[in-house]
């Protein structure tokens, strides 16, 4: 009971601010991955090429340069949808987590450095695409721990 | 109703990304314009057009003052070896000494 109440003291959102709070976050990771997935579809050539340099990927290249748009079309669909909302967010953190880690792997191991992540943020440095990943894992870690925050005030209500 | 309306604007906004995605796409592509990356094979600070050549497949850059790559955007597709178009402008510069030739 006492770290139920200690984990709800923990934001101070009013129930309105917290609402908004996760929705506009759900929207960003929802457009972030909307529009990477359709530049990764629509160049796809690119984007295959671009896996096909990387070492520990190219093997299996053609297969992830399809899994990887699809996978975002489907975090985004979950994300779009209410009550798949949590769900969608831990498919986005996974997803830029992996991201991520492919990103510090090829850092460390790769000479050249492709990237064919689609849209704008192909212009981002290496360094700047790895905090802009950190950024958006950090955003969905927050709102998850405010959709479960709303789920214990819920109960408690109750 | 209140999901509706968040699937709705949640519609609106996943349309909004689709459309500057592919806005993005556009104008890199339709208007014929693109960016290539120029070596600076000759380890100096120098920045004149004439500097930089074309590699498909640059190398890497080790740590240096000097000029490495740059990006330059252009209308037609550059040829191995040739220099940026006359017309062409130059974007991001990538400090070091270029290690391929």
């Amino acid at each position: 009971m006492e770290s139920m109440i200690l984990r709800m003291e923990a934001f101070q959102f009013s129930e309105p601010a917290r609402e908004r709070l996760i929705t506009g976050i759900r929207l960003g990771c929802m457009f972030l991955f909307l529009y990477t997935a359709y530049a990764k579809i629509v160049d796809h050539d690119r984007f295959l090429r671009g896996l096909t340099r990387v070492h520990f990927v190219h093997g299996a290249a053609m297969y992830i340069s399809w899994l990887v748009p699809f996978a975002e079309i489907l975090a985004s669909v979950f994300i779009l949808i209410p009550q798949t909302a949590k769900w969608g967010l831990y498919a986005f953190i996974s997803l830029m987590t992996l991201f991520t880690g492919y990103i510090i792997s090829a850092l460390i191991w790769e000479e050249k450095l492709p990237c064919h992540c689609g849209g704008a943020i192909e212009k981002l440095s290496w360094t700047q695409h790895l905090w802009f990943n950190l950024a958006f894992i950090l955003l969905a870690i927050f709102a998850l721990r405010l959709i479960n925050s709303k789920y214990i005030f819920k109960k408690h209500k109750k | 109703m209140k999901n509706l309306k968040q699937i709705a604007f949640g519609l609106m906004v996943g349309a909004l990304a689709i459309g500057t995605s592919a806005f993005t796409n556009a104008k890199n592509t339709k208007s014929g314009f693109a960016s290539y990356t120029f070596v600076h094979p000759a380890h100096s600070a120098s920045n004149l057009r004439t500097d930089y050549i074309f590699r498909a497949d640059p190398d890497d850059c080790t740590q240096s003052v000097n000029n490495c790559k740059a990006v330059w955007t252009q209308s037609v597709a550059p040829a191995e070896g040739a220099n940026p178009a006359s017309n062409a402008v130059e974007g991001t510069i990538t400090p070091g000494n270029y290690q391929g030739q």
